[in-house]
């Protein structure tokens, strides 16, 4: 397997209850590492969802090539990026296809049993969500006032035709605020959630291009979402072998498949 | 005055289990659908299919996230709902009755004491600031 990214992690303390600790503690985060394809980059946040309890996990992933993931129960099809056709990969969370390139990819696990993440209501998680994403990009990027949460009324429902993330709008998108009188505000980054038992998975995806955010800045953002998350410590590390070692499994067993990933 | 029918039980995470005819009838409960909001997809698992009590038996989305559906219960799935993938707002008008999901033959029946009655339902529910 190519290595690939890695994430982060925090625990809620080495002492206390979690659900009412303030302090979530020590944090570990996974490092950035080498590119992966695209199964082997989805699958290891699913993996990271089973083990991480009470803590806090981010993980940041790069792309060897351009690759489309397609939303949970989206219709299965392949996508041309750079001119080229790219086989599609399933992610757990909903919503449309998302053709990853340059854009930063960063997925967030947490618990759900304490804030903030301690609602039943998905929109009230996805609101959470997003003003976290939006604080973290505005204060680690030089974007400051210019990004915001779209905001409105939710309308998916009326969009699961269309295939493209980035051409669909959600109150969730992260945009920016237009220059121009009467422009629209132009999405840079859409989040989606997946929740399995007492923990949630935040799965983003970013436009670099637009943001300011590198390879090389990812970390900073990502430090940035685990102090908002009240993370006591940031740790960062390379994924761990037990985790490499199942999403391995998983990948060879489903994801990797052509067959699964097209079973819609 | 609680809508919270009390011929079944509850799970804390919000599906309910009504024992009818050997089987049990498994949905979600009126609060949990008013709190997904419009619902986008639901995937159920096919008849015969084994499902543990608190494990996984099936996934809907909403809007901006899929969640797990827990089932309440351990056995077999006998009959599967599988109109609801098309009818969606079934489970909006009538989540305890035509918005059923599965029924399952119990290999544990006793686990179906261990979940909550109707007033202990609407006591966490409560709790939750309903």
């Amino acid at each position: 397997m190519n290595a690939a990214a890695k994430a982060a992690r925090g625990d809620p303390g080495k002492s206390g209850n979690p659900e009412h600790c303030d302090n979530p503690g020590e944090t570990e985060r996974d490092r950035q590492g080498e590119p992966a394809i695209s199964a082997e980059n989805r699958v290891p946040a699913e993996r990271i969802l089973d083990v991480s309890g009470p803590t806090y996990w981010i993980r940041r992933a790069l792309w060897t090539a351009p690759a489309a993931t397609l939303g949970r129960f989206q219709p299965y099809r392949e996508f041309s990026i750079g001119g080229q056709p790219r086989p599609s990969v399933r992610r757990l969370t909903g919503g449309g296809a998302i053709l990853h390139d340059q854009e930063c990819t960063l997925t967030l696990i947490a618990p759900t049993g304490r804030p903030p993440f301690d609602r039943l209501a998905p929109l009230d998680l996805a609101h959470v969500a997003a003003d976290l994403w939006r604080s973290a990009l505005s204060s680690s990027t030089s974007l400051d006032e210019s990004i915001r949460v779209r905001g409105g009324t939710p309308s998916e429902r009326e969009q699961t035709g269309v295939e493209n993330c980035f051409l669909r709008t959600s109150p969730f998108d992260l945009v920016l605020r237009p220059r121009a009188k009467g422009a629209r505000p132009e999405k840079v980054g859409g989040l989606a959630l997946y929740r399995r038992g007492g923990q949630l998975m935040v799965q983003s995806s970013i436009r670099r291009s637009e943001t300011g955010l590198s390879p090389e800045r990812d970390a900073g953002f990502a430090r940035r979402l685990g102090e908002l998350l009240r993370a006591g410590s940031i740790v960062e590390s390379d994924l761990p072998q037990e985790i490499k070692v199942s999403a391995e499994e998983l990948v060879a067993r489903r994801y990797g498949h052509p067959e699964w990933n097209r079973r819609r | 005055m609680s809508n919270t029918p009390d011929d079944r039980r509850y799970a804390s995470s919000h599906e309910w289990a009504l024992e009818a005819d050997g089987k049990v009838v498994v949905g979600i409960s009126e609060f949990a659908v008013a709190e997904l909001g419009d619902l986008v997809y639901i995937d159920l698992p096919e008849v015969g299919a084994s499902v543990s009590a608190g494990e996984a038996f099936g996934e809907i989305e909403s809007v901006k996230a899929v969640s797990e559906l827990l089932s309440p219960i351990s056995g077999e799935v006998m009959e599967v709902h599988t109109e609801l993938e098309d009818a969606l707002d079934t489970l909006v008008d009538s989540a305890y009755d035509d918005g059923w999901m599965i029924k399952i033959k119990p290999s544990k029946p006793e686990e179906l004491k261990r979940l909550l009655e109707a007033d202990a339902y609407d006591r966490q529910l409560s709790d939750e600031g309903e």
